[in-house]
């Protein structure tokens, strides 16, 4: 005999969000994606969440169940101890409709460190290399497998605060592009982390590390942007007077 | 897009009040210190003021909300120094612990060595 | 700069234990003599320098959280800076007084 579970999922658009309940059969093993499209199917035909993958690889079913935010497609009904299950979306993020939300402020704060490799002047010659257990690369390995899913954004408390602060999810990017030595604009980017929209506005308080579904440590790369931007200010101040 | 700041943590967690104790020890901080500076600063022209301050400073209500204070956001910022340079050891909450340890223990200390008699 | 404000608020928060300690611990009848009061004075300005440079940054810092437009934050920081300015004045006013 399956038992029902109560989910109450936010509807309607950003001004006017409410919750609505459904009773969805649970299975063995069952995600809440699987809640969702359970409810789409049989119960409310309106319901619009997105979704692509399902082996949260793609980032695209984030969302905060019962107030924590998560990806849908790993999120098991049975490690869930409330009775209710309650799936909102994100935060910080305009809503579209239920749980569709308008990364826009996202991606432009991700667009906003110069998130593309921009190579150095030389073309052709040897392929630069990077050996797999150089420094750079083991400085970078446990922030590079970002699916942009905007978890670690709708988590931080800054954010909340302040939409023109870029987030963990750029300043993990930017951290990333600025360790690569085949690549140019590491100043640049540096110059962004060290501006008004930047690093010193991180008070570690490390909700976005705690959250990130892909094991990413943003608090972690933030500080280490700290200590680079510390020490570059440092030698800049004494190389300019010797 | 969103009508107000939301001021309340959105995942409260013994971090993030470790950090609003130290904020608000600080600001505490930055009230008493402004007036004891004032008071000596002044000393030359009012000298009863630095005698009652004094007088203030005596008592072990107030001594202690200030040792206390004083010492938790002492500890407490040693160990985010530490963990800015770099020792991942004390984001966790026994490092924490262990600094809270040490803030009582300070603050014990300075309390027998400001309250006369204790 | 801002790596320099940060830099400095745990520099000085660093020093100001010591400087703290030593103020809250010292008693004030040893350092009678002219000599032993004038080194007691220089560390308490030093101090004072280091107090009013830490609060005013750390006053800084939890407004520019809630203060959003880069204006006012300018402004409130200008503020900031100049009471802890006149508070330094006033202090170092004060210890030159005692000294006379």
């Amino acid at each position: 005999m399956t038992r029902l579970r109560r989910f109450q999922v936010a509807r309607g658009g950003a001004a006017l969000q409410r919750l609505q309940t459904y009773e969805v059969p649970e299975e063995e093993r069952m995600t809440v994606l699987d809640g969702l499209l359970h409810i789409q199917r049989h119960l409310d035909r309106t319901l619009a969440f997105r979704f692509n993958c399902r082996a949260a690889m793609c980032g695209s079913c984030a969302v905060r169940v019962n107030g924590v935010e998560r990806l849908a497609c790993s999120t098991r009904l049975s490690a869930i101890p409330d009775a209710a299950v309650t799936v909102e979306p994100l935060r910080h993020l305009p809503v579209i409709r239920d749980l569709m939300l308008d990364m826009e402020p996202f991606f432009e704060a991700w667009r906003a460190v110069q998130p593309a490799f921009t190579p150095s002047a030389t073309v052709g010659g040897e392929p630069a290399r990077i050996a797999p257990d150089s420094p750079e690369r083991r400085a970078i390995a446990l922030h590079r497998e970002c699916i942009s899913c905007g978890i670690c954004y709708s988590a931080c408390d800054i954010v909340a605060l302040s939409p023109r602060f870029l987030g963990p999810a750029a300043m993990t990017r930017a951290f990333c592009l600025v360790h690569d030595s085949r690549g140019a604009g590491a100043d640049a980017r540096l110059d962004i982390l060290d501006g008004e929209r930047g690093c010193w506005r991180c008070h570690t308080h490390g909700s976005c590390a705690n959250l990130c579904p892909k094991g990413l440590d943003p608090t972690l790369a933030i500080e280490e942007i700290k200590r680079m931007l510390a020490r570059r200010a440092v030698k800049q101040l004494f190389g300019a007077r010797g | 897009m969103r009508a107000y700041a939301e001021l309340w943590p959105a995942h409260p967690r013994w971090g993030v009040w470790a950090w609003w104790a130290q904020r608000v020890s600080g600001v505490a901080l930055i009230v008493y210190a402004a007036w004891h500076i004032v008071t000596v600063a002044g000393a030359s022209r009012h000298p009863e003021r630095l005698a009652a301050m004094l007088q203030t400073l005596r008592h072990p209500m107030v001594a202690g909300l200030l040792l206390v204070g004083l010492a938790y956001h002492a500890a407490n910022g040693v160990r985010l120094v530490l963990f800015d340079l770099g020792m991942e050891w004390m984001r966790q909450r026994r490092a924490f612990w262990v600094f809270l340890a040490a803030s009582v223990l300070i603050a014990f200390a300075g309390f027998s060595r400001v309250v006369p008699g204790r | 700069m801002r790596a320099f404000l940060w830099l400095l608020q745990r520099v000085s928060g660093l020093l100001l234990i010591a400087f703290v300690g030593l103020h809250v611990g010292v008693q004030y009848g040893f350092w009678a003599s002219p000599f032993r009061r004038s080194v007691l004075m220089g560390i308490d300005w030093i101090m004072l320098g280091l107090v009013v440079y830490h609060g005013v940054n750390g006053l800084r810092t939890i407004a520019y959280d809630y203060v959003g437009n880069p204006a006012t934050q300018r402004l409130v920081s200008s503020v900031l800076w100049a009471a802890g300015l006149a508070l330094l004045a006033y202090g170092t006013w004060g210890l030159s007084a005692m000294s006379r």
